[in-house]
């Protein structure tokens, strides 16, 4: 069974109308950022979600841990649809920026003892205090942090202390949110090989999310690509990078920098995103497309093909 | 630590709290340092000019202006870091709840402010003392109506910024409770430019107090209200200007001494990184 599942997930945005523009009649303009997700996430695997940005992975992940409500559908935890985020803290989630997801005015050892106490109240100090030193450890900090306010660690550890912190409520699954993309390259590494521990040791269920087409290719079992708010493939990671199903993660593909010689297929992507607040009836992507044909204007359906689903009626491309 | 640090490091700061160490000092030690009783008519040294006997002179009453002076800074300064701290707590709940919730309950709240800012203060002032009489308790009054809206608007504001920050989504996902993210993740970072602002609150709530008793609708004599001994001076300015002086020297000396401590509260309560 699936541990956590987007069931037909929507989350529209409806941009603030003025006095002015009730009086003049103006309908309110919606910006649909996820549309009609659905995904289901097996214990113990770790599922990456790849996509440029503005595609809607953030506001994904977010619908995903109950920060936001969904519009449409709904998200449900072992089988139970959760309204906002789940109280016994079982998905935690990870912030993109470093700099801003650890409050400026509280020390890491007060951000974490915060979270302990709140899910297990009877903790006494000495033991709280003995967490924290346990949880810096297993994400390679040492002790003396707990004493240091954000301002005063790089980045990095800044990383490492807002993972502690997700896991001070012994979490299930972890929802990562870009973890690594504001960080130094050589940086980067050392928190991905951390969450393959959490995956490894622990058998925690990630949920990562990220633009970089490499780092999920080591990281994750399977794979979800997005574009514009939609699900357009989804593959074990493994076949995906070796025979992609849909036009758009070909190109995605191809784009990865190589530092050998060997040149891939080249995949021209040109023109422009459609206007998300005005998006097409068809396939979003068929204006980017280089194998865009009349039929592409009709409604995509997201269908199985070669064990994987794809949302080209196309597929698989060769 | 690194906030005393960084305070005392900035001088204007700590001449600002210098000089109100000085006044603090000078009101708890006025029984050794004068043996006059404020209230004292003693005719016989009526309109003496300043000596080593009365250091700031005697008024018309013959009443020691040097231990009136200082007895004043009692009433005003206990008047003015109520009127001001009190509807500051107010209106900082107020700025954090309208910036946190949003939405309807923001606009009703903010609605609420427009309505208490669009009142002119001195004619407030005047309805509610034509309606009560003059009284202190009427100067409490008329401030709290008005005073905490500064504190709403600036709050709400540094909480509409704040609320999106990753740090309060994370302390969501952590199912913390309302009050606890707005009272422990939000409002110590959202209260410095509140602190500030309060300090140049309490310059002018000083200045506006003592101005409402001269025109006699806050204290009312005998009390030593520096507003009162100015008032009282008027008629004696030609002969005897330390009447007047004194009392205006010392609102002056509280207006500086406030203004440069909330200079060092803003430089030193700035968060690092």
């Amino acid at each position: 069974m699936s541990i956590l599942e987007a069931r037909s997930v929507s989350r529209s945005f409806v941009s603030r109308r003025g006095l002015l523009d009730l009086v003049m009649r103006r309908p309110p303009l919606a910006l649909k950022a996820v549309r009609g997700v659905d995904l289901s996430v097996q214990r113990g695997e770790t599922l990456g979600i790849v996509g440029e940005s503005g595609c809607g992975k953030s506001t994904l992940a977010r619908l995903m841990v109950g920060l936001y409500p969904c519009t449409e559908g709904d998200v449900a935890l072992k089988g139970a649809s959760m309204q906002g985020p789940d109280p016994e803290g079982r998905i935690q989630m990870v912030f993109q920026d470093p700099y801003s997801s650890l409050n400026p005015r509280m020390t890491i050892g007060a951000l974490l003892s915060e979270a302990i106490t709140r899910y297990r109240p009877k903790t006494t100090r000495a033991d709280c205090a003995r967490e924290v030193a346990a949880g810096l450890q297993k994400v390679g900090l040492p002790a003396d942090v707990a004493e240091k306010y954000p301002y005063a660690l790089s980045g990095g550890q800044r990383q490492r202390a807002s993972i502690a912190r997700a896991l001070c409520p012994r979490p299930e699954i972890l929802v990562a949110d870009e973890p690594v993309s504001a960080l130094d390259a050589s940086v980067q590494a050392n928190i991905i090989n951390l969450f393959e521990q959490l995956k490894k040791n622990d058998g925690i269920t990630i949920v990562f999310i990220s633009h970089d087409m490499q780092v999920i290719a080591h990281l994750c079992d399977r794979v979800a690509v997005m574009y514009l708010g939609e699900v357009v493939e989804l593959q074990e990671t493994a076949s995906l990078f070796e025979a992609p199903l849909h036009p758009y993660t070909k190109g995605l593909i191809a784009a990865v920098p190589r530092i050998d010689r060997t040149q891939r297929e080249r995949m021209p992507m040109d023109g422009e995103m459609p206007d998300p607040f005005n998006l097409p009836d068809g396939c979003r992507f068929a204006g980017r497309c280089p194998l865009a044909e009349e039929k592409c204007n009709q409604p995509q359906v997201l269908r199985a093909v070669r064990g994987g689903m794809v949302r080209c009626w196309k597929a698989p491309i060769e | 630590m690194t906030f005393l640090y960084k305070f005392c490091r900035n001088r204007s700061g700590l001449v600002g709290l210098a000089m109100l160490l000085v006044l603090s000092i000078a009101v708890l030690l006025t029984p050794i340092l004068s043996p006059h009783n404020p209230f004292q008519l003693n005719f016989g040294a009526a309109l003496r000019p300043p000596s080593a006997e009365h250091w700031f002179g005697t008024d018309n009453f013959g009443r020691d202006v040097f231990t009136r002076v200082i007895a004043g800074a009692v009433y005003d300064l206990r008047l003015a870091l109520i009127c001001v701290f009190g509807p500051a707590a107010i209106g900082v709940v107020i700025g954090l709840v309208a910036g946190y919730f949003g939405g309807a309950v923001d606009s009703a709240l903010m609605r609420l402010t427009d309505i208490a800012w669009a009142f002119p203060f001195y004619v407030l002032v005047l309805a509610i003392v034509g309606v009560l009489g003059p009284s202190e308790t009427n100067l409490y009054i008329a401030f709290f109506l008005v005073n905490w809206i500064g504190y709403a608007r600036i709050v709400r504001g540094e909480t509409l910024v704040t609320a999106r920050l990753e740090y309060v989504e994370a302390a969501r996902v952590l199912r913390y409770s309302r009050p606890r993210i707005l009272f422990r993740h939000i409002m110590p970072n959202t209260i410095t430019p509140a602190l500030v602002y309060s300090m140049s609150d309490v310059v002018l709530t000083v200045q506006a107090i003592a101005a409402l008793s001269f025109f006699g609708l806050g204290v009312q004599p005998p009390a030593p209200e520096w507003g009162l001994l100015i008032v009282e001076s008027i008629d004696y300015m030609r002969e005897a200007p330390w009447m007047t002086l004194f009392p205006g020297l010392a609102l002056a000396w509280v207006g500086i001494g406030f203004s440069l401590v909330g200079e060092g509260l803003s430089t030193a309560l700035k968060p690092e990184g």
